[in-house]
């Protein structure tokens, strides 16, 4: 009878295209046009496997992000930093880990060229067959960031030592 | 503070604070943006009327703005 179609169930296996649409509506919260890198790793941070893995979790991302935001605002001379309520955006829990290409590109905003890069060459890690590709790939990619990208400004701030994440990733 | 001041103050820092406040400057805009029109249409503006007063037009500022997630 020809070939079996996949047994492989939709929305079951991770693809990149969840941790973009969760930053998205992390900027679209925040009021950014594009998508930083320093985003991607909130998003990832949704995800309590990894947030145990780092060692923080994504609203203490979001805190230290808005920290740095206001330390910076203060060293320009706005003293106090205006409060502006964030936007509202879809809920993390609400992105499947498989989404749909119209998913993706509802309300597209742009990555940002670096997170573009960390995203594109996760994926091309899965292309080539990696044993199980994932969400930590996207973090090991951006465990690799210097200073002054955001995503590793954003770890020193939340004073995350990147080696040694990337141990824990190793061994779990 | 005036803008001899505010050169001053921007010049002397570390540029990673700097350019770092210029984008926490441009998300205010946005939430700021955001958030005002949304009270434009509660006003009853029109989004011909938005768009004028953000000098952009109509449409743009539907598309941004119009429906929400």
């Amino acid at each position: 009878m020809g070939r079996q179609p996949k047994a492989r169930r939709r929305g079951e296996e991770y693809h990149p295209w969840s941790t973009y649409i969760v930053a998205r509506e992390e900027a679209r919260r925040r009021g950014d046009r594009t998508i930083g890198t320093e985003l991607l790793l909130v998003a990832l941070l949704c995800d309590p496997a990894l947030a145990g893995a780092v060692g923080t979790d994504a609203a203490q991302a979001r805190a230290a992000l808005d920290e740095l935001d206001n330390e910076a605002l203060v060293a320009i001379g706005m003293d106090p930093p205006p409060e502006v309520p964030p936007l509202p955006s879809a809920d993390p829990a609400t992105v499947p880990a498989r989404p749909t290409f119209k998913m993706v590109l509802h309300k597209h905003l742009r990555l940002t060229p670096c997170a573009k890069r960390v995203l594109s060459e996760s994926s091309r890690s899965m292309r080539r067959g990696h044993s199980h590709p994932g969400a930590e790939h996207v973090l090991a990619g951006i465990l690799e960031l210097r200073e002054p990208d955001p995503a590793a400004e954003l770890l020193a701030k939340l004073g995350v030592q990147p080696d040694a994440v990337r141990d824990r990733l190793a061994a779990a | 503070m005036n803008l001899d001041e505010l050169t001053a103050a921007t010049t002397s820092e570390d540029p990673a604070i700097g350019l770092r406040a210029a984008l926490a400057l441009r998300r205010l805009a946005e939430r700021v943006e955001a958030s005002q029109v949304t009270v434009a249409r509660h006003k009853g503006w029109s989004w011909q009327q938005i768009g004028d007063a953000l000098g952009v037009t109509r449409q743009s500022v539907h598309a941004k703005h119009g429906k929400e997630l």
